[in-house]
């Protein structure tokens, strides 16, 4: 290098200067285990090699080992700033003491992998080796990995690299996952060893939209599986090198082929080699084959809809709050939730026992009923009209699924129901009627009114947020639906011409059902609850879709 | 590089409404449906490019109504943009409204458990960190009285401890840096720090530019709505600064 720079210094002005490239012969001192002494001879006679030149580069040696690559791209780039990632503390100690003189070489102590955790368990089968890596990545070559080879190494996130003109990585199989994750927008030239062939196509895959491939090698993984301590699921993979250039990068001049010579046959300088440099000189690219900076390439949606376990925790706790704050200051507590129904039954009870006397057997029972799924029915859409203009705040919160709050509406509302179910018990126990197979049914019966309240609660809710008045009319129409279901009357006192008008009610087609299983004992009319469950499911499903479709002008509606 | 968010060519327009605007069905039946429809609009965001990756730290500034909390909120995901292509990795968490879903009557230890859900963590994600959120609210003595016997910066803290522990992907804050004193105020600073270095994306409107020099590592300065620069801290600071001592608008 010394000699190249002191030849331009005497060159004639009209002299053309070319950038040259020399194969140079230059005695290493490296301090190193034994067991390496192949490998970093392959790195320093030049098997990371590449035809571009460039100088003032920031360089990034990711599994910098005793620092092989770093020495030798500190004469290959002259006068860039190099960081050399190694987590194995012996290794380290290697590393630094073999850079010891270079003062734009920057050692870190660090594993490089995309994790939150500050600290990676690590494992090494002997000191120094070469085989050393990040346990979730070893185990993808090796059958165990015994505890006394384990350490905790310090991480840092490839997106936390400085930012590099040029990137080495060898981690024994976490390229990808670092390619994945760093910021590749300056990068001119990336080389890296493989250990996959899946890894190779992964690699192939993130880089393609910006990188051209220089070259590739794939080695079997077969010679190496004589030792057992490999997995036999190598068997037929391969490992090898790439090398991938930027083809907008600035930073780099190719190197024509004719003074590139590559430096020494290796086993990781694979022919494709010359061959990629015999062929045609890797000229410029011209900028519209660059893509698109708008158009960002295709990637696959990251997916951000929430799990199942976190909506059924965020329904619980939900549903925990509204029955908490619902009757937290007061001295009763949860008992309210019993006494508005219990006094509705007293009411009725007396009026229709006594004062107009309707001729119904077991009627308490059979009014408590209907009280009660009323009750259920009325809550929660009555409180379905508050879901979304009375959360404002939740709405507005990032991530939360708005859809979440009529279901909490109408599963509080349930609760409350299933609540008081044990004293509809005492009533029908106390009026000596028993149970039998039908009030196995009670669960489908509830569903369907679940969901068929959830179908109208996702209705009001949406029509309350453009319409206030929407909780008045409701209001109205769910006074007239009390008196025009038979809740404390039975069917058989409306006149018969009416009748065809009230089976087109669906909660007389519910409360009916309740009856027939808990206090009559007889099996409900199927037909009409099976075709009444799935207009539900169809109800609900044009419910959220209204609901869904507007959603995302909650905000400023409200 | 696979950012964690990815704005191109963002735009956001706002509506002004009648102020007569029927706001009930009875209305617009009476008015016919007129006056349903806006009367105005103006871009409170338009041609805004950004991108950010994981473990980096985009600061926001600009005056007031140049759109900063309009892009955070896009970015969160609330509302829609109505112009252009918006792409968030992974879980977002915000630092935008403290104490989600707090509620006075309930305990500190209920309040805790309830926000952090809200903010999208499981509920067993919740009690293997409860411990952890609580010594850095510095409450534990407090955790089982009713919120409304907090003081207003207990109540501060408690919801930025439970918001700084939900582990996002992408972190939203808008100036809510400086919840109680100094020391928590440091405190506050570190955690957001640490939460980048383990990879974490933020996007963060301020007008605290020291805060924003220590913390960020590329500025975008809005005004009117625009991109008006987009670049390194300091650089993108200074010449916010100096744009705004002319009173230049």
């Amino acid at each position: 290098m010394q000699e190249r720079a002191t030849n331009a210094a005497v060159t004639n002005a009209d002299e053309v200067m070319t950038p040259t490239v020399f194969r140079a012969s230059v005695p290493v001192t490296l301090e190193l285990p034994l067991s390496m002494v192949e490998a970093v001879a392959e790195v320093l006679g030049g098997s990371y090699d590449a035809p571009y030149s460039g100088a003032g580069a920031t360089i990034l040696d990711i599994g910098a080992h005793v620092g092989a690559f770093t020495l030798w791209a500190n004469m290959r780039w002259p006068g860039s700033r190099l960081f050399a990632y190694e987590p194995h503390p012996q290794t380290f100690a290697s590393l630094q003491r073999n850079t010891l003189q270079l003062p734009d070489v920057r050692c870190v102590r660090a594993a490089v992998y995309p994790s939150r955790q500050e600290t990676l368990p690590f494992y090494s089968r002997f000191a120094g080796d070469g085989e050393a890596g990040v346990v979730d990545v070893l185990q993808r070559i090796f059958n165990s990995l015994p505890e006394q080879g384990m350490f905790e190494v310090p991480v840092i996130h490839p997106a936390n690299l400085p930012l590099a003109d040029i990137v080495k990585i060898d981690t024994e199989g976490a390229e990808a996952a670092i390619l994945e994750a760093m910021d590749l927008e300056p990068v001119s030239l990336i080389i890296l060893q493989y250990h996959f062939d899946e890894e190779r196509e992964r690699i192939k895959e993130l880089l393609q939209p910006r990188f051209t491939l220089e070259y590739e090698s794939a080695l079997p993984w077969q010679p190496l599986l004589a030792e057992s301590e490999y997995r036999s699921s190598l068997a037929g993979d391969h490992y090898g090198q790439l090398c991938f250039v930027n083809r907008a990068h600035e930073r780099l001049r190719p190197v024509a082929a004719e003074v590139w010579i590559p430096a020494t046959e290796t086993a990781h300088a694979p022919a494709d080699v010359a061959e990629a440099s015999n062929g045609q000189a890797p000229g410029p690219y011209s900028p519209a084959a660059s893509p698109d900076r708008r158009q960002p390439a295709a990637r696959p949606i990251a997916n951000n809809s929430p799990s199942l376990v976190y909506l059924y925790d965020l329904l619980a706790i939900m549903v925990m709050r509204d029955m908490k704050l619902r009757y937290k200051r007061s001295v009763m507590g949860i008992a309210w939730s019993l006494l508005n129904p219990l006094a509705q039954l007293a009411v009725f009870g007396f009026v229709f026992r006594f004062v107009l006397p309707l001729d119904i057997p077991n009627y308490t029972a059979f009014l408590f009923i209907g009280i009660l799924a009323w009750s259920w029915f009325q809550g929660s859409l009555q409180q379905a009209t508050g879901a979304i203009v009375e959360n404002g705040a939740l709405i507005g919160y990032p991530g939360f699924p708005v859809a979440v709050l009529p279901v909490v509406t109408v599963t509080s509302h349930l609760v409350h129901y299933l609540l008081a179910l044990p004293i509809v018990v005492v009533f029908l126990l106390a009026s000596g009627i028993s149970f039998n197979a039908v009030a196995a049914l009670l669960p489908v019966v509830v569903l369907i009114q679940f969901v068929l309240s959830l179908s109208l609660a996702f209705l009001v809710a949406t029509l309350q947020v453009f319409f206030r008045d929407t909780q008045y009319l409701l209001c109205i129409a769910l006074m007239l639906g009390f008196f025009l279901t038979p809740i404390f009357y039975d069917l058989s006192t409306v006149p018969a011409r009416f009748h065809p008008f009230y089976r087109l009610n669906p909660m007389y087609i519910l409360v009916e059902a309740y009856r027939d299983i808990l206090v009559r004992g007889i099996l409900p009319d199927v037909g009409s609850l099976l075709l009444l469950g799935l207009l539900s499911i169809l109800l609900l499903g044009a419910g959220y879709r209204l609901f869904s479709r507007t959603s995302f002008r909650f905000v400023e509606q409200i | 590089m696979k950012a964690a968010i990815a704005v191109h060519d963002l735009g956001k327009l706002y509506r002004r409404y009648d102020a007569n605007r029927p706001r009930t069905l009875q209305e617009s039946v009476i008015k016919g449906m007129r006056g349903l429809s806006s009367q105005a609009a103006f871009w409170a965001l338009r041609h805004v490019d950004l991108e950010v990756l994981p473990g980096r730290v985009i600061g926001v500034i600009g005056p007031n109504g140049a759109g900063k909390s309009t892009l955070l909120r896009l970015v969160g995901g609330i509302g829609s943009p109505d112009e252009g292509h918006l792409e968030v990795r992974g879980r977002v968490g915000s630092l935008l409204d403290l104490g989600i879903g707090f509620h006075p009557d309930l305990t500190g230890r209920e309040n805790v458990m309830i926000s952090s859900v809200i903010s999208g963590l499981t509920r067993q994600q919740v009690r293997r960190r409860f411990d952890e959120i609580v010594a850095f609210a510095e409450l534990e003595e407090f955790i089982d009285s009713p919120l409304r016997t907090y003081s207003s910066g207990m109540q501060m803290r408690l919801g930025f401890a439970v918001a700084v522990h939900t582990a996002p992907d992408v972190l939203l804050i808008d100036e809510v840096l400086t919840v109680g004193d100094i020391a928590f105020q440091h405190k506050c600073f570190e955690k957001v720090v640490s939460f980048r270095d383990q990879g974490g994306a933020i996007l963060v409107v301020s007008h605290d530019m020291d805060v924003l020099r220590g913390l960020c590592d590329r500025i975008l300065w809005l005004q009117h709505g625009q991109t008006a620069a987009y670049g390194s801290a300091q650089e993108t600071i200074d010449a916010y600064l100096r744009h705004s001592a002319v009173g230049a608008d």
